[in-house]
């Protein structure tokens, strides 16, 4: 195993193979591979320096625990050495089964890999008032450089991470989305705040409706109106209930017009048309960890990728544009572009498994594979579309057997794979003067599907 | 007809050798008893309506009224009282503690009292606590339990089915303000008086016998009761009385055991105020009135007979209080009843119809005289709904039949009481707490 790092202010005499460095910088001078950091109780006074440097760092993914229990949820808690070398070898054990490129890892599945290297790690939202949201995920902002996490959500949308517990729930400004409001209650009719709560009385002998203040005289009450002595609420007034009234307007109203107003814009939202924003503990799926197990996301297209004929979709532009300026040269060399839209991936490995769906894709893609001649290309792009480029093929056969294919991957018992054909063939779509690869795939984008 | 009764009037007349002569016949009652008495009130009632040209619109202290409301199977109905406490004009704190008696049996007055509950608590110094006592054990326990439990320097008990004027308080606290004042009798009115003829003429009743009665006898310090239903305490003053004794008619025994003390505190005031107003219903026919009658007449006979005869000493409540509960009380509601319906009974065995007839003409004329006279003073002196009240007179006429039918019932519910010790089944406390009591 790779060596720990320990930061410790003097050695430490230990059966374990560590390094110690008093500061960062020693550290970060020092070119040594090694398997997780260690923070001494001597050190825990520049701790929270420490983690901050190595969760910037490339080392940002790296188990880090301490001697002293520090309350700040960058570290992974207080163990012994001996507790905190079991760690990191189980978590360096867990890494070597991926097959990434960490260097290159998106945000998603950054916050996976953190997440998976740490068991029974919980992402737990923190009560931050001044924050914008009021609530932070402590890691979120070293792993995306954003203050913005509702990206994480979309995470669970995906079923790659769960909700364990909800912790809050914030109303949100429809403007901003900032989360420091307060209340006005104001006059319905006027939308002046000059109203108070009164105590309103009904005379019965006139009608008269007013607040008590101008039925008072001396000890008792007196209808300004008909003059009438009022002594026995139910027989000679009643309270209609305690109304506010608008010293605007003179406006008497049950129930005040409520708004949230916004600290941060100063726009005004009604309360019940608030945006609503759900703090969650968050927790790596079993299909989180498979999707990091499975090396990367388009691992259901890994036939098509292993393919010979698959190219980057940047090439796939390059060849398509080529083929554009060939075809407008001249007329004869016909080409036809096939898009396989997936629409409902995420549902259906939701569904089955990431297993059970590369077994399908496998076979999908094998029939796939044997109908494209050697001249033909295939690319993918992020979105779960696969497309094909066919040099001098016409439409009519390799749409029908694409079809085909299609109709045959009828699953018992489940949701059915919904996959959209669109086709683009130079003889039925005349190409412009200033068609390329981006307008002929942004139309095919925005065309019906072929059935 | 006419012709013939006129005939009557004037030999009853000159059967006798003048009419003085005539007139003697029935001075001892009235010279003696009945018309002093009657003038007592009517000056009292003018010293009421002079301090009360005086009185202020604000008491000067405004200490903690606790109001206890006693509540049983009212259901729904006991919403308006507790609006009607929780919404007085009193700006000082008001603590309303709704006693629920059997409140198993009555989960619906219990759960309408819990509703009330939040809505009256976020109103400025009011404060509303239910307290159910899940057993039934009377009115008595419910009090003294209220007692126990309030905060407030003034205590009221109050019915769970009377509502309330909204300066009630402002103007029960008032009378506070005098230090010799331990407590004060509420004015009840009758709120469902336009429901029936009985209820009109009970509310006749309730204006000139109780209100009228009871302002003229509270400028002599000398108020015979402190309706139960609607009785004003200094709370330290009920806790020297040790609270409610069981048994029926407690409102009348809390009252008599008042009086006990005058002797020895002779600065101590009970007051009637005809401005603190209570609204209760009544029976709604005669023969609920006068069922209800013989058990609060069977109640005062138990009182005043079988507990209190040895207690109406001088010494113990002071000479003038002394004579009045002979006359007032003892002589006019327990030995008049039954003085009047012997008469009756002697008059219609020995004397020929027309004579009595015409006797009964001659008696009616001269109580409806002193009655009419009686209700304009009690219009213009302490009426405070004249307008209101002034439309009675129209039923005026019937109130000395009313009254003379009231005290042959009264000598009925004494002779029942007498016979069958009918206060043991008072529905006031159940059966197995009357019997438990002493007397």
């Amino acid at each position: 195993m790779k060596q720990i790092a320990v930061f410790s202010d003097s050695s430490i005499d230990t059966e374990y193979d560590i390094v110690t460095f008093k500061s960062w910088e020693e550290f970060s001078n020092n070119k040594t591979t090694i398997a997780g950091f260690y923070i001494s109780a001597s050190c825990s006074d520049i701790a929270d320096e420490l983690i901050k440097e190595i969760r910037s760092s490339e080392f940002w993914y790296y188990l880090v625990y301490t001697e002293d229990l520090i309350q700040n949820r960058l570290f992974d808690g207080e163990k012994s050495l001996k507790d905190a070398f079991k760690s990191f070898k189980f978590s360096q054990e867990l890494l070597s089964k991926l097959k990434l490129n960490i260097k290159a890892l998106k945000r998603e599945e950054k916050l996976l890999l953190y997440l998976y290297l740490r068991e029974d790690y919980e992402l737990i939202p923190e009560f931050h008032p001044k924050t914008k949201k009021l609530y932070k995920y402590p890691i979120l902002e070293f792993i995306s450089q954003t203050s913005n996490d509702s990206w994480v959500y979309e995470l669970t949308a995906k079923s790659l991470l769960t909700f364990s517990k909800i912790v809050d729930r914030v109303r949100l400004c429809n403007q901003c989305q900032s989360a420091h409001l307060y209340f006005i209650d104001l006059c319905p009719q006027c939308k002046s705040i000059n109203i108070k709560e009164s105590k309103i009385l009904h005379c019965f002998s006139c009608g008269y409706v007013d607040e008590e203040k101008q039925f008072q005289k001396d000890a008792g009450l007196v209808c300004p109106k008909c003059l009438t002595q009022l002594k026995l609420i139910g027989v000679d007034y009643d309270l209609p209930a305690s109304e506010y009234k608008c010293y605007d307007c003179s406006y008497i109203f049950k129930e005040p017009y409520v708004v949230a107003r916004c600290m941060d814009c100063s726009a005004e939202n009604e309360p019940d048309k608030l945006n609503i924003e759900e703090f969650h503990k968050l927790k790596l799926s079993l299909q989180g960890q498979e999707y990091l197990l499975l090396d990367q996301k388009n691992v259901i297209f890994s036939m098509f990728a292993e393919s010979l004929k698959h190219i980057k979709i940047d090439e796939f532009k390059l060849f398509l544009n080529w083929m554009t300026s060939v075809f407008k040269r001249d007329s004869t060399f016909h080409f036809l572009v096939v898009l396989l839209e997936f629409d409902n991936m995420h549902k259906f490995i939701n569904y089955y498994g990431f297993t059970k769906t590369n077994e399908i894709m496998e076979e999908l893609s094998r029939r796939i594979l044997e109908l494209l001649r050697e001249t033909d290309m295939l690319s993918m792009d992020d979105e779960h579309r696969l497309w094909i480029l066919l040099p001098t093929t016409s439409k009519k056969g390799i749409e029908e057997r694409l079809l085909n294919i299609l109709h045959e991957l009828k699953i018992e018992n489940g949701p059915q794979l919904s996959v959209k054909l669109k086709t683009f063939y130079t003889i039925k779509n005349p190409l412009k003067e200033k068609s390329n690869a981006k307008t002929i795939m942004n139309d095919l984008l925005q065309s019906e599907e072929n059935k | 007809m006419i012709n013939a009764l006129l005939e009557t009037l004037f030999d009853i007349l000159q059967s006798h050798s003048t009419f003085a002569d005539f007139l003697l016949l029935f001075t001892p009652f009235i010279l003696l008893l009945e018309l002093p008495l009657l003038f007592m009130v009517i000056l009292g009632m003018f010293i009421w309506a002079k301090k009360e040209q005086k009185r202020v619109a604000f008491p000067k202290n405004m200490p903690k009224v606790t109001c206890t409301l006693l509540c049983y199977s009212e259901g729904e109905n006991i919403i308006e009282p507790i609006y009607s406490l929780a919404h007085q004009l009193y700006p000082g704190e008001i603590e309303i503690l709704v006693v629920i008696d059997g409140a198993l049996a009555n989960k619906k007055t219990h759960n309408v009292a819990l509703h009330l509950k939040n809505e009256i608590n976020a109103l400025q110094n009011r404060e509303l606590k239910v307290i159910p006592k899940y057993k039934r054990g009377g009115r008595v326990s419910s009090m003294n339990l209220g007692m126990q439990l309030a905060s407030g320097e003034i205590f009221m008990a109050l019915d769970g089915d009377t509502t309330f004027d909204n300066d009630m308080v402002i103007k029960a606290v008032q009378n506070f303000d005098n230090p010799d004042v331990v407590a004060v009798a509420g004015n009840l009115r009758v709120k469902n008086a336009k429901e029936s003829l009985a209820t009109r003429l009970q509310a006749i009743e309730y204006m000139l016998s109780i209100t009228a009665g009871r302002t003229g006898l509270s400028s002599f310090n000398m108020v015979n009761n402190i309706s139960g239903a609607f009785g004003i305490f200094r709370i330290e003053i009920l806790k020297l009385l040790m609270g409610w004794d069981s048994g029926t008619a407690e409102d009348f025994d809390i009252t008599m055991r008042l009086k006990e003390h005058f002797a020895m505190y002779p600065n101590w005031r009970i007051v009637f105020d005809p401005h603190v107003i209570g609204h209760t219903e009544v029976p709604s026919t005669l023969l609920g009135f006068f069922q209800q009658r013989i058990r609060w007449e069977g109640d005062l006979f138990y009182i005043l007979i079988r507990k209190y005869i040895n207690n109406i000493r001088p010494s113990l409540l002071g000479g003038l209080n002394y004579l009045f509960t002979l006359v007032g009380v003892y002589f006019f509601q327990i030995i008049m009843p039954f003085v009047i319906t012997l008469y009756t009974i002697l008059m219609l065995i020995f004397v020929p119809f027309n004579y009595l007839l015409g006797l009964s003409i001659i008696v009616y004329a001269f109580y409806f005289m002193m009655l009419l006279i009686f209700y304009i003073l009690y219009i213009f002196l302490i009426s405070e709904r004249p307008k209101e009240d002034l439309e009675y007179v129209l039923y005026l006429p019937l109130f000395p039949i009313f009254t003379y039918t009231a005290r042959i019932n009264a000598a009925l519910a004494l002779l029942h009481s007498i016979i069958n010790k009918s206060h043991l089944d008072s529905n006031m406390a159940p059966w197995w707490v009357l019997k438990k009591g002493n007397y």
